[in-house]
């Protein structure tokens, strides 16, 4: 008779058939986890990688720089600061206009706001100065630096003669802090000696 | 009534069973070998993940170690670095006018002596419009002249005579530039 062991070769088939289900099943579960903590272990690679690279270029910064300025670092952060205060008040302006009047001999008859060019770094100022011709040509050659800050001149305007009442256009910056850069921007950055040279100009000039 | 046993229908049934049987089992073994080929895969990347984190948590250490025993100059850096790039920046927006002026001068000084610079006008762009007075016909044609040497043409981008005029009342001849000036490094 062959029945009997029909059934018996049956039951060993079911028997192996849901082994294999049982076994898939325990295999899915076991590679899912292993899958999360592949996914889990490859985000915390990627985090790190990043904050690396903002270490990296932090310390790149560190290396760069140490020698050159070091010693002077405090200083050329304290001239930056003049050149480019962290705020601005009238009395600010009001003080380097002296200062201009004083170093260069002019007198600052009149100023007023160009409000067009006025943004949140920057005051853009229509000066009228009367003064000699050596007083104005004295302006023309130092504005950037002897007002105690920097002031740039957008527009120049030159004739002939210079003597007496002219017009002279000035911007005064200031930090706004979402200009200050981060590590990021910063990273690779590394100071020359022309850098150092241009500080060290603008110390004896301002 | 004829009554009919058919003695090969429990056979056949048979016979599907198994041949479903077969193929389940067959699908099934090949899901467990792919699912555990998968399993070593996603071990050996497991591990390898796992060695690449390690290795990158010690470096993360050493350059925290780094900018930790350089903690105060790392501040000050930072600050300067950008506070010298604003410096920088806003530099750029400086028009030079006076280094310009004095180079304008230089060259046009060969023909200084027929005419005078009555005016001139720079932007940080360096745009320049440039007004030159002569008092003779000769001489604004000898300007004119001076104008297309390469002694002018080498210092401009870009040079046009925009007006050229003679004043009602005087002899008085005059020539309007407008063009942009060559960059010059200025220090």
């Amino acid at each position: 008779m062959k029945t009997p062991i029909d059934i018996k070769k049956y039951i060993g088939k079911y028997y192996f058939l849901l082994f294999i289900i049982f076994l898939n099943i325990f295999l899915i579960y076991v590679a899912v986890n292993t899958g999360l903590k592949v996914i889990g272990v490859y985000e915390e690679t990627k985090e790190i990688s990043q904050s690396i690279d903002l270490l990296k270029a932090n310390s790149t910064l560190i290396k760069n720089n140490k020698e050159l300025l070091l010693d002077d670092i405090s200083n050329y952060n304290n001239l930056l600061d003049k050149l480019i205060p962290n705020s601005e008040t009238y009395f600010q302006v009001i003080s380097s206009l002296e200062q201009l009047e004083n170093r260069n001999g002019i007198n600052v008859v009149s100023y007023s706001i160009n409000l067009p060019d006025t943004t949140d770094e920057k005051m853009s100022l229509g000066l009228t100065i009367r003064g000699s011709e050596d007083a104005i040509l004295s302006l023309y050659e130092n504005y950037a630096f002897s007002g105690g800050r920097l002031m740039t001149s957008e527009t120049y305007m030159r004739t002939s003669s210079v003597e007496g009442e002219t017009t002279f256009l000035i911007n005064l910056f200031h930090t706004n802090k979402s200009q200050m850069s981060t590590t990021n921007e910063v990273s690779n950055t590394s100071i020359s000696k022309d850098d150092v040279d241009l500080l060290e100009m603008i110390r004896k000039k301002i | 009534m004829k009554r009919r046993i058919d003695l090969f229908s429990q056979r056949l049934e048979k016979k599907t069973t198994q041949k479903y049987l077969d193929i389940g089992t067959r699908i099934l073994f090949g899901i467990f070998i792919f699912i555990f080929l998968s399993q070593i895969v996603l071990f050996g990347a497991y591990y390898l993940l796992n060695k690449n984190l390690e290795e990158l948590k010690i470096k993360k250490h050493s350059y925290n170690r780094f900018i930790l025993s350089n903690k105060a100059f790392n501040r000050d850096i930072q600050y300067f670095v950008s506070k010298f790039a604003l410096l920088r920046k806003y530099l750029l927006t400086d028009a030079n006018g006076n280094e310009y002026y004095k180079h304008i001068i230089d060259i046009f000084s060969p023909i200084s002596s027929i005419s005078t610079l009555s005016s001139f006008t720079i932007n940080n762009t360096r745009e320049t419009t440039i007004t030159l007075n002569m008092e003779t016909n000769e001489d604004a044609l000898q300007v004119v002249d001076f104008l297309e040497t390469s002694e002018i043409l080498d210092n401009f981008e870009n040079l046009t005579i925009s007006d050229l005029s003679i004043e009602k009342s005087a002899t008085e001849y005059s020539i309007q530039l407008n063009g942009i000036v060559k960059l010059l490094k200025i220090q």
